[in-house]
């Protein structure tokens, strides 16, 4: 049970850890990360994202620091960063795979002809649109985006495949993706 | 009306239309989790309510409790597990840094 106890030693290591104390951050990341898991097991089977989640939770907890105010309730705090981290994924995850462009072709009547040439040259106007927008891209961010959004691998698989860890990956996705954005606005 | 009165109805409102019913509508409300944690006594009129609901959502509301109290009695993880997690964070922090 998240007893008194738990949260006279919480207390305790973040007022450590708000002192500059690396260690007593260690030592939160021991007493919450199987509440966080369990939490996290409720709201998904993905282990894997759970994991992902949790880092980026604890990596962010970590930059509040001189921010005491905010995670004084760390228990909560955690929790409902740890929930709405899953929900922006899920939501992501909606947006990309939900309606995969080859089912949504495939499901089309094929007599019509006429239809068929629209959809044809609809979606090769969007793959020219695509590569252009690519052209943009270093070429490690190019595969990064590939990896993930097109072959909907997985950050730990990305991290094997690019020999890099998991942050140089983020990184690279998130400049990928705001030079996308900028090109994509221009265009 | 003071302002502090017009805010305090427009909460209530706003608490009214709040339409809980499962574990996991329970489980994802924020001030549903601050409530439980934190034990925050000024949230408990509005959770109170979830009392004296029908049987179904007062054994939502309770299995939700009780979830959220019990979350560190038992661990889905692997002490390896959660060291590899640990370090991947720790790496994280000194990339940052």
């Amino acid at each position: 049970m998240i007893r008194t106890n738990l949260k006279d030693r919480t207390a305790q290591l973040i007022a450590a850890f708000c002192a500059g104390n690396d260690r007593a951050f260690g030592e939160l990341y021991d007493l919450y990360v199987h509440i966080l898991f369990n939490y996290g097991l409720r709201l998904t089977n993905d282990q894997e994202l759970l994991k992902d989640c949790i880092h980026d939770v604890f990596v962010r907890v970590y930059s509040k620091r001189n921010d005491r105010n905010s995670i004084k309730n760390l228990g909560s705090y955690l929790i409902i960063s740890l929930k709405n981290k899953l929900l922006d994924e899920f939501r992501r995850q909606n947006f990309t795979s939900e309606t995969p462009a080859e089912d949504f072709y495939t499901k089309r009547a094929t007599e019509d002809t006429e239809y068929d040439y629209i959809e044809a040259e609809h979606e090769r106007l969007q793959q020219l649109m695509v590569s252009n927008l690519m052209e943009n891209l270093t070429r490690r961010q190019r595969q990064a985006i590939t990896l993930y959004y097109i072959e909907q691998r997985k950050y730990d698989e990305i991290c094997g495949i690019m020999q890099m860890n998991y942050h140089s990956v983020r990184n690279l996705m998130h400049r990928g993706m705001l030079k996308l954005r900028e090109a994509a606005n221009i265009a | 009306m003071t302002s502090y009165s017009l805010l305090r109805l427009k909460n209530i409102k706003k608490q009214k239309m709040t339409n809980l019913t499962t574990v996991e509508d329970f489980l994802r409300d924020d001030d549903f989790i601050r409530y439980t944690l934190d034990c925050e006594t000024d949230r408990c009129g509005r959770w109170a309510q979830y009392l004296n609901a029908s049987a179904q959502i007062r054994a939502a509301f309770l299995r939700a409790t009780d979830i959220l109290l019990h979350l560190d009695e038992c661990s889905a993880l692997t002490p390896q597990q959660v060291q590899c997690l640990k370090q991947r964070i720790e790496y994280s922090l000194k990339l940052a840094k």
